[in-house]
């Protein structure tokens, strides 16, 4: 197996306040990785990092064997490294555009086709072709914003919380979907969550504690060890964490 | 309310068997897209070359309606420059207060052309609208400010442009500018037609391309449209040459048309204050928003402003105000919004389907 990113040594933060420590990450093509950690310990950052959103006090990002330290985020957009944020669609523009949009330098033949095989992918998304993508529901939104993303047929898809304020039945129902696009468009997954149900369609699991790298193995594992819980609540946790953020197997 | 329109119990019945029968009764489009008898692509180019076309094909017979040609120039000056404005502000969300700067960088950038190198009058057009995109290029690294401070320094800017020429000996700072007659009246006036219909022009590509898609992706939400591949600051720059050439363009014709004046007049703030209010009036993202702002804000200031200028300031106030408060969207968003709802009424409604995403039967 190719390894398709690689997170050197990465350190960086905002400001003058230091958020991740000397973190390294590597994801092979094609296995989906679950990047854990509560609330603050530096998911986000590393994945802004890795999108170009912010730059490195020191350390690498390569993708493809290649480092793109140097590249803004829409070269790393074109160059096959898509990004689902929390948000992930633009309000005001209606759902075609914003999957138009997500098509951003392709040819327009190519935007169109492109279009074409959302609409038979995610049905959903043509009867609300023209509505503002602000007008959808939650579940919806996160369709269309995994549909965006999905737009250039990335390699890499990298997501910040793709559950954040979806009912559980919903969560089952975008792990399902995660599922499905990860066969059908070959596309590589990294996911930053705090609800542990996404991780069944993870393969491998990177668990963040304050801004440090901690379990970094595949889920069986992940799964087996009493010990990584606790450093996935994050040590330094309050001990009233909401129900949602411990592991379901718990 | 136009919002009550917008709620679910609003929304039509599901449909049934009988539903394209319903449709014909009401007299309204059959799901297939036609509207008057025309295909969406056809409509789709109606809506693209009648504003283009019939805005200056009209405003060519206005002097048999009301026969002032320096009036009906200003005016189509103005509707220029309001064009200006909503490229920028309705496109990229950057309000210029300094825009006027553009509009006195065209005019004299064309009059100097005249006198100086005794330039034809169209290639002194094209030198004031250069000009214009040449100030706008030294001044692009405003574009890094947004919101108030933007406003701001760009008013900053068209001061310090304003002083520079005032003073200096070889723009004629202190003995004002004046030109020999470069076009007649009604040429001036057909020229000025025609640097508006490229304006419209302009804003119909604007609105109907992908770079115009880009712009309102970027200014509903720049760090999301940069994740979607957009490079946000090329974007906001070329709509800022765009904008910038267009208000020279409007300056050079304007300077032709009134052939003799002082740095203070093109460069006068209240240039910029109209074209903004003329373009806000009208309604910003349409293209004929700001055509209707500027002719009926601009008559009205021609009707009382000249007759009752005691009361123009108050009538004005209260219909900017009255405006501000009840249509926010300007006078366009009456026609864009009544569109809307009709195109809602129209489409089926969702029926069963879940909220999430594709059915199970997508697995493969």
């Amino acid at each position: 197996m190719t390894t398709l990113l690689e997170v050197r040594h990465a350190t960086t933060g905002y400001g003058t306040i230091q958020v991740l420590w000397d973190v390294n990450v590597t994801i092979p093509e094609g296995v989906t990785v679950g990047l854990l950690g509560a609330n603050g310990s530096g998911k986000s950052t590393l994945l802004r990092a890795v999108m170009g959103l912010l730059p490195l006090w020191s350390g690498e990002v390569l993708f493809d064997g290649e480092t793109i330290n140097h590249w803004d985020p829409s070269r790393r957009v074109r160059s096959s490294i898509a990004y689902m944020s929390e948000k992930g669609v633009i309000a005001a523009l209606s759902v075609e555009d914003n999957l138009r949009v997500g098509g951003t330098g392709l040819a327009a033949r190519e935007v169109k086709a492109a279009i074409a095989r959302t609409w038979d992918d995610f049905p959903i998304l043509r009867e609300r072709r023209r509505s503002p993508a602000g007008s959808l529901s939650g579940g919806q939104r996160k369709t269309l914003a995994l549909a965006k993303a999905l737009i250039r047929q990335p390699r890499l898809l990298v997501m910040d919380e793709p559950s954040a304020g979806l009912s559980p039945i919903l969560v089952h129902e975008m792990v399902e979907t995660l599922r499905r696009v990860r066969d059908q468009y070959f596309v590589t997954l990294l996911l930053a969550e705090q609800n542990s149900t996404v991780l069944d369609v993870a393969q491998q699991i990177v668990v963040l504690a304050g801004g440090r790298k901690g379990f970094d193995g595949p889920l069986d594992e992940f799964r087996s060890r009493t010990d990584v819980a606790a450093q996935f609540f994050g040590l330094s946790a309050p001990p009233d964490v909401p129900s949602n953020e411990r592991p379901a197997n718990d | 309310m136009p919002e009550d329109d917008a709620t679910p119990a609003d929304a039509p019945p599901p449909p049934t068997p009988h539903d394209a029968a319903g449709a014909d009764r009401t007299g309204r489009a059959a799901p297939s897209g036609r509207i008057w008898g025309l295909r969406a692509r056809e409509g789709r180019w109606v809506r693209r070359v009648v504003p283009v076309v019939a805005t200056p094909v009209l405003l060519f017979f206005a002097p048999h309606v009301y026969n002032n040609l320096a009036f009906l120039t200003t005016m189509v000056v103005y509707v220029v420059l309001a064009e200006g404005v909503n490229l920028l502000y309705g496109f990229t969300g950057y309000l210029p207060f300094g825009y006027v700067g553009f509009f006195g960088a065209g005019a004299y950038g064309a009059s100097l052309a005249v006198v100086d190198w005794h330039v034809t009058g169209l290639v002194a057009l094209v030198i004031g609208g250069l000009t214009a995109a040449i100030i706008g290029l030294v001044v692009s690294p405003l574009l890094r400010l947004s919101g108030a401070y933007f406003a701001l320094a760009t008013l900053a800017a068209s001061q310090v442009l304003y002083y520079v020429v005032a003073n200096e000996p070889w723009t004629y700072g202190e003995s004002g500018m004046s030109l020999p007659e470069v076009f007649g009246a009604t040429e001036t006036y057909v020229i000025a037609l025609v640097i508006m219909a490229l304006a419209l022009a302009v804003t119909v590509a604007v609105r109907d391309s992908r770079f115009g898609l880009s712009l309102r992706a970027i200014r509903s939400d720049p760090v999301s449209a940069a994740m979607a591949g957009i490079d946000v600051v090329r974007a906001r720059t070329a709509a800022w040459f765009i904008s910038a050439a267009l208000a020279g363009l409007a300056g050079a014709i304007w300077a032709i048309m009134t052939a003799a004046f002082y740095a203070e007049n093109p460069f006068d703030l209240t240039i910029s204050v109209y074209a903004i209010v003329f373009a806000l009036f009208g309604g910003v993202r349409t293209v004929l928003g700001p055509v209707i702002g500027t002719v009926v804000l601009y008559s009205l200031y021609q009707y009382i402003g000249i007759s009752n200028p005691q009361y123009f300031e108050l009538v004005y106030g209260l219909l900017i105000v009255g405006l501000a408060l009840f249509l926010p969207g300007g006078l366009g968003s009456l026609v864009t919004g009544s569109a809307a709802r009709w195109r809602r009424r129209r489409t089926r409604p969702v029926t069963g389907a879940l909220d999430g995403a594709a059915p199970g039967g997508g697995t493969p």
